[in-house]
């Protein structure tokens, strides 16, 4: 027997167990169902098929190792890093395109300042500070400022140091004073006369 | 204007040479502060007590600055607590052995660098005391 209410909710009974139907059409659905046993009997189908078709596929899924799956996509995700050089090319040509005034005013500045530096460093790495040094240290000349009332006594110790003091003119007559004076303890003493002219000190 | 560019530039070039060239020769300068008034004395200042100890015997001595130069030709300055200013320069260098210009007034010597040496100089009256200017090759 024919049944045209069932005939008019027959196409709406799978979107309803697949929920997409509007809350409106849901409802009418729902009360046609409720009158209508065959059509319940049908929803009931559906459910237990899709119940069914899910279940099989989880299995299905089980079985599947996806991490081959997951490498490829990942493989797909991540470009091969490029080796150093290539990358250092891809960056200087970079650069060279985009900012290719300061790379030019940057490479001339570091072409000059290689040119100043390495004679620099030639000539300040060659016996320094090694070097410029005796073994002991010689006074050569002491004078001092004219009209001054001071003069100098050296003394160079066996040790190599030298000292000089300046000590006040009177001081020449002190027991320890006197001219070119030689000890025979560890060090040597020497007193100058006071000197106008600068050379006139030298020892 | 590219003329004048070029002739700056090989003048810097040529300023930088010639500094290049100029004989640089480091020089360590420490001022001590001597005093005969008994008190403390420095250790590292122990063994110029004893060489000083010929003429005067301090009883107080301490480093009051210390300072590393590069000598060249042209004076360096260097102040001292006593208002007066020491020149140092190298007078001349030969056979690797440098002549260094110490001008202290009143006083002013020549003298040879010695490694591991010292040059002491007395720098005069300070707080009731005396300054000395040691010069040394620093190590």
């Amino acid at each position: 027997m024919k049944n045209p209410a069932r005939d008019k909710f027959l196409p709406l009974l799978s979107p309803y167990v697949d929920g997409e139907l509007s809350p409106e059409e849901r409802q009418q659905v729902e009360q046609h169902l409720a009158n209508n046993k065959e059509s319940a009997a049908q929803v009931a189908d559906f459910r237990a098929a899709d119940a069914l078709m899910r279940h099989a596929l989880d299995m299905q899924g089980d079985d599947v190792d996806w991490k081959a799956f997951t490498d490829g996509v990942m493989a797909q995700l991540t470009p091969e890093k490029l080796p150093l050089l290539e990358r250092l090319k891809l960056t200087l040509s970079e650069l060279f395109t985009y900012q290719r005034g300061p790379m030019v005013a940057a490479m001339v500045g570091a072409a000059a300042a290689i040119a100043i530096a390495v004679p620099v460093a030639m000539k300040l790495g060659a016996g320094l500070p090694a070097g410029y040094g005796a073994d002991r240290v010689e006074v050569q000349t002491v004078s001092i400022d004219s009209d001054s009332s001071v003069r100098p006594v050296v003394m160079e110790t066996d040790d190599g140091d030298a000292v000089i003091w300046v000590v006040e003119a009177a001081d020449r007559d002190s027991p320890d004073g006197g001219k070119k004076k030689k000890k025979t303890g560890d060090s040597s003493e020497e007193e100058l006369n006071q000197v106008p002219e600068k050379r006139q000190g030298d020892l | 204007m590219l003329t004048r560019r070029f002739v700056v530039t090989a003048l810097s070039l040529l300023a930088a040479s010639a500094w290049a060239n100029e004989p640089k020769v480091p020089v360590k300068a420490d001022v001590v502060y001597a005093a005969t008034a008994p008190g403390k004395v420095d250790p590292e200042l122990q063994a110029m007590q004893v060489k000083l100890a010929e003429r005067v015997k301090y009883g107080t001595m301490k480093t009051l600055a210390t300072r590393r130069l590069e000598l060249t030709r042209t004076p360096s300055p260097l102040e001292l607590p006593n208002k007066k200013t020491a020149e140092l320069a190298v007078e001349s260098l030969k056979d690797d052995v440098a002549t260094v210009r110490v001008k202290l007034p009143p006083a002013e010597a020549t003298y040879t660098l010695a490694r591991g040496k010292s040059l002491y100089l007395q720098g005069g009256a300070h707080d009731g005391g005396d300054l000395w200017l040691v010069l040394s090759m620093p190590k």
